[in-house]
């Protein structure tokens, strides 16, 4: 939220940013970062899981090239609420699927991936 | 002692007993234990502190805190030093900064002259042309450039971070902050309380007797509570998504600052204000200041501002000062009171304020003017956690708006009131976190109810005259000498965006990064462009709200290092060092090239330890190999081991190895050593996404095993001598593998392979007898010649052979049929990862393949990633690989070239980093030694 200028408010006919432009990266870990409570390890900051992001279920072996690589490199890149994969691989080490919204980073629902075949 | 060092006050914070002394520009002095800096030298008169940014003007204190733009000093080694903030140490060498030749004389002050000139753009117009001359303008203007001196022979200190999971952070730690904490404690969280100053108090330090009161009482309520951690001189950085809050701790006994990440399970934000200059010509003299500037220095260090004083006052603050200045003695020569429409039109002196003109034309002589026109809203944090602070025209001040359910604000923030009222709120804020943290914690451990968020108490807000610009033009922006003529002028030019004039006039982006200046230059921007403040909105504040220092986001280091067992062997026979990855590995221990003759015909050992290790166990384990490897794995029998490639979904290969069948349902996985970790993700990954129903427990353990390849015709004998296993050529072949005891230890397993091309067998032992089987190795092999080899030899012989290495030979578009093993990609198979891209890889040909290959000259190793060029210079492929082959005592190769020039024989050009050309043959084998085999199966 912090990174969002005050472009969007209605009245605003110049949004104002008077500080440092770029906030700190999230590279190494150090500062921004999310609680994700894991089902088996409890509250756990974000950099203990890998993101492997939307949920995207792999087709047959025998598609056509662009079903294949609508699977491979196509996102849905949603605005709000998603479906996604995290792997807990500084903890339990389980694949868990998160409902998470990308814009207020809001987090509803956490679950070991259990056994669907997305 | 000094005449501006008053007589005792009552919220002094010195200690005359302790005298402290000091140096400033070389000149001793001396101050008390508890002044700072800016204090001490106050207290001796001193009322230049630096030369401005641009126009090297004198400047003196302005606002006497953190943020003051004008008191930036070099302190020893340290350049950029708060001096309004930073206490005075003993024997500290305080200087001047951005000065040429002295602080008093500063030629560089013929910048004045030619202001006219060094309008907004004026760099970026006037220094545009030619560019032959940027080298030039460089370093003219580099030497004007403000800043202090770097010394690069300092010695590099310590950082630290800590972690810490308060229920409740409090940042700001005046009355409104230190009632929140008092009240959330007391309610049962666990509370950090985070102040910028030295001490508790914000305004009440330098505030009446009713104030101090007050003080004591909220300090002895602290005290009380254990729950309670008092961070002082310290300061919140930031704030992020789910109250992720980096607090900077200065000055700490140990470590020069600390960086505090603190999971906050709600934040309370009591940052209050920061007064805010008035803008009028002169209103930079030394001698210029705020009200709470002259309140700090009279109160809290005991030193008398000036001699005689104009005050211009539109509030409190400013009156408090009058009863202050009066009190130490200051003549007040006039008040000039803002409610009732009076103010200031300008200041002048030469090296100071002089005389006083005000809006009724008087002219007053004073050597000090004190300014209360109103406040900033310290917003910064409330940004961050996606509040937009709104304009309040009654308040003359930005409030905020809107926070999400783990954020609440108090005091300045919100409103106004009495000290009671202040703590009142504070108080019900304080509960009100306490409750919510306690929501927040049951949602972490699994509750979904969520509470009420509860009523917070409003606060009123005090009618404020709106004051920004007198009727003249003066500084804005301090740290930057930007004027409000020239944010005038920028508008005027078309900047009619407060985010395209701040950047042009460069308003805001000096050290003090807006705190001071912001709203001044919103508001004369504002008046530019006829909109109200009301209308340009808020500010956006981004972390970090304060400087931090590069070391201390670093802290300490703390990268992980990797060493096999047998590391101690290595150090002590000289092995070079080679970094990959987390491990480190012998390079080699002196002659590469000797430890492969020595291995070709004798015998030759290699530390392979950090090679991935996996344990695959179950009846599933041949489906779950048949789907990450693109060859069959279905029939391998016990005791067989089989090399395998794996690729990703986009048929891009990302890893290579040899698996063996241990046991019957007991496999043994390798990998390479990088792709040790990515191989265990991606397998865990299909098993627990895709595949959970197969019978599969997967266990890492590469550092479980230390492993040793024996290498050389003579391998056969040496490893005999260390175990019972039969090595047999019949009975033990090559691509086998066998478990069993060798030099006394069990659990140890060997398989039979080439990576060197010549017979060995590579012996895996549990991690803690490594250096033990290395040691019986070297000493059972004295009289064979046996010879430790490293990983320089080990490539050498691997490319000898024409084995690729997976990330050298290949890239990041090399897909499975690209390197010479179409042999084993099994198309027949139903499914395996990135299965269907091979297919079409295949169907559409034109990849590039890997080939061996020679240089005319034997004597040229032409660099890898040297290009191959056809007759019209076009890339054709490039070198990936190159050594000099002590075994062929010529130059060998591995190359990715385009499908035309593929084939054995092709005539190829190699072009060399110095432009000379080198002419080349692709050979029929990939392998450039031994391409049958013949020695791998002795």
């Amino acid at each position: 939220m912090a990174t969002r200028s005050g472009a969007s408010r209605t009245r605003t006919t110049h949004a104002v940013s008077l500080s440092v432009e770029t906030p700190a990266d999230s590279r190494g870990g150090a500062l921004v970062m999310l609680v994700i409570v894991c089902p088996n390890c409890g509250p756990r900051n974000d950099n203990e899981f890998n993101f492997r992001g939307e949920v995207i279920p792999r087709p047959s072996v025998d598609v056509d090239p662009a079903t294949w690589r609508r699977y491979l490199y196509m996102r849905g890149n949603t605005s709000g609420w998603q479906r996604e994969r995290w792997f807990h691989v500084s903890g339990c080490r389980r694949f868990l699927n998160i409902e998470r919204n990308n814009v207020t980073n809001e987090i509803r629902m956490v679950a070991e991936v259990g056994g669907d075949t997305t | 002692m000094s005449r501006y060092r008053l007589d005792p006050q009552p919220g002094e914070v010195i200690d005359r007993s302790k005298t402290v002394s000091f140096t400033w520009n070389g000149r001793r002095y001396e101050g008390f234990e508890g002044d700072t800096i800016a204090s001490a030298l106050a207290a001796n008169g001193v009322r230049v502190l630096s030369r401005s940014f641009k126009y090297h003007r004198r400047r003196g204190l302005l606002t006497a805190t953190y943020h003051d733009p004008n008191a930036m000093v070099q302190v020893g080694d340290e350049p950029n030093v708060r001096a309004a903030h930073q206490v005075l140490n003993e024997g500290m060498e305080v200087s001047a900064q951005n000065v040429w030749p002295s602080l008093s004389l500063d030629l560089k002050a013929v910048n004045q002259l030619v202001s006219p000139f060094l309008s907004p753009g004026f760099y970026y117009k006037t220094f545009m042309a030619p560019r032959a001359l940027w080298p030039w303008y460089q370093r003219v203007l580099g030497r004007f450039a403000a800043g202090g001196v770097v010394n690069p022979e300092h010695h590099s200190a310590e950082y630290d971070h800590r972690y810490a999971h308060p229920d409740v952070l409090v940042a700001g730690g005046g009355p409104a902050g230190m009632a929140a904490a008092i009240a959330a404690a007391e309610s049962g969280a666990s509370v950090i309380l985070v102040e910028e100053e030295p001490a508790l108090g914000g305004h009440l330090r330098f505030g009446d007797d009713g104030d101090l009161q007050a003080l004591a009482n909220l300090r002895a309520a602290i005290e009380a509570q254990t729950a309670i951690e008092v961070m002082t001189d310290a300061v919140v950085a930031g704030r992020y998504d789910h109250n992720w809050v980096s607090v900077v701790q200065r000055d700490m006994a140990h470590v020069e600052e600390r960086l505090v990440l603190a999971r906050a399970k709600h934040l309370v934000v009591a940052a209050g204000t920061l007064e805010r200059p008035y803008v009028f010509k002169g209103n930079d003299l030394p001698g210029v200041m705020l009200s709470t500037a002259a309140r700090r220095l009279t109160n809290l260090y005991a030193v008398k501002p000036g001699d005689k004083a104009v005050v211009l006052t539109a509030n409190q603050s400013g009156d408090a000062a009058v009863a202050d200045l009066e009190r130490a003695g200051v003549e007040i020569a006039a008040v000039l009171d803002a409610r009732n429409g009076e103010t200031v039109v300008e200041a002048s002196g030469r090296k100071g304020v002089q005389t006083v003109v005000d809006s009724s034309g008087k002219r007053t002589d004073a050597d000090l003017l004190v300014t209360a026109i109103g406040w900033t809203t310290s917003t910064a944090l409330l940004n961050m956690a996606g509040d937009r602070p709104v304009y309040e025209s009654r308040a003359a001040r930005f409030l905020s708006s809107s926070l999400p359910l783990n954020v609440l604000a108090t005091g300045g923030l919100v409103g106004d009131g009495t000290t009671d009222q202040l703590i009142e709120h504070g108080s019900a804020v304080g509960r009100a976190a306490a409750r919510r943290a306690k929501t927040v914690k049951a949602t972490w451990q699994g509750a979904t109810s969520h509470a009420a968020p509860g009523e917070i108490p409003t606060l009123d807000v005090d009618d404020h005259p709106e004051l920004f610009r007198s009727t003249t033009h003066g500084f804005v922006d301090y740290s930057e000498d930007v004027t409000s003529k020239d944010l005038l002028a920028a508008a005027e030019e078309g900047y009619d965006s407060i985010e395209l004039a701040k950047r042009y006039t460069t308003a805001g982006m000096g050290p003090v990064q807006g705190k001071v200046e912001a709203v001044n230059a919103l508001a004369v921007h504002g008046e530019a462009i006829g909109a109200s403040l009301l209308e340009t909105s808020t500010t956006t504040w981004r972390p970090p709200y304060a400087p931090i220092r590069l070391g201390t986001l670093a802290g300490r280091n703390r990268e992980p290092l990797r060493h096999s067992p047998i590391q101690p062997w290595h150090e002590r026979h000289n092995a070079k060092p080679l970094v990959a990855g987390q491990w480190i590995r012998p390079d080699h221990y002196g002659d590469p090239e000797a430890e492969v003759r020595a291995v070709r015909s004798g015998v030759g050992i290699i530390d392979v330890s950090p090679l991935g290790k996996i344990d695959l166990r179950g009846t599933d384990v041949p489906r779950l190999l048949e789907f990450v490897y693109v060859n069959k794995w279905s029939k391998l029998q016990v005791g067989k081991v089989r090399y395998g490639v794996m690729c990703a979904e986009d048929g891009v290969i990302m890893d290579d190895g040899v698996t063996g069948r241990l046991g019957h349902d007991r496999y043994m996985m390798s990998t390479t050593s990088g792709g040790a970790g990515g191989v265990w993700n991606w397998l865990d990954d299909w098993l627990q996404t895709s595949f959970p129903e197969w019978d599969v427990k997967m266990t890492a353990v590469t550092d479980g095993y230390a492993s040793i390849n024996v290498a050389g015709p003579n391998s056969r004998e040496l490893v005999g001598r260390l175990t019972e296993i039969d090595l047999d050529a019949d009975r033990f072949g090559y691509m086998e593998v066998r478990t069993g005891t060798v030099a006394g230890v069990t659990d140890c397993f060997l398989w039979r392979i080439g990576f060197t091309g010549e017979l060995s067998y590579e012996i895996h032992v549990p991690a803690g007898y490594g250096l033990w089987l290395w040691e019986n190795l070297i000493e059972f092999g004295d009289d064979l010649g046996v010879t430790a080899f490293g990983v320089e030899a080990q490539r050498i012989m691997r490319l000898e052979k024409g084995h690729f290495i997976v990330g050298q030979d290949t890239d990041g578009l090399t897909q499975g049929f690209g390197v010479g093993i179409d042999w084993a990609i099994k198309m027949d198979k139903p499914d395996f990862a990135g299965k269907p891209e091979l297919a079409w890889q295949k169907e559409r040909g034109g990849y590039p393949r890997l080939v061996a290959v020679q240089t005319d000259d034997p004597t040229v190793v032409p660099p890898e990633a040297s290009q191959i060029i056809d007759a019209s210079e076009k890339i054709k492929g490039r070198i990936t690989s190159s050594r000099h082959s002590p075994t062929l005592e010529r130059s060998i190769c591995l190359a990715q070239v385009e499908e035309g020039l593929a084939q054995g024989g092709q005539r190829l050009n190699i072009r060399l980093p110095d432009g000379t050309t080198v002419a080349a043959t692709v050979m029929a084998d990939q392998a450039h030694f031994d391409p049958e085999g013949t020695r791998l199966r002795v």
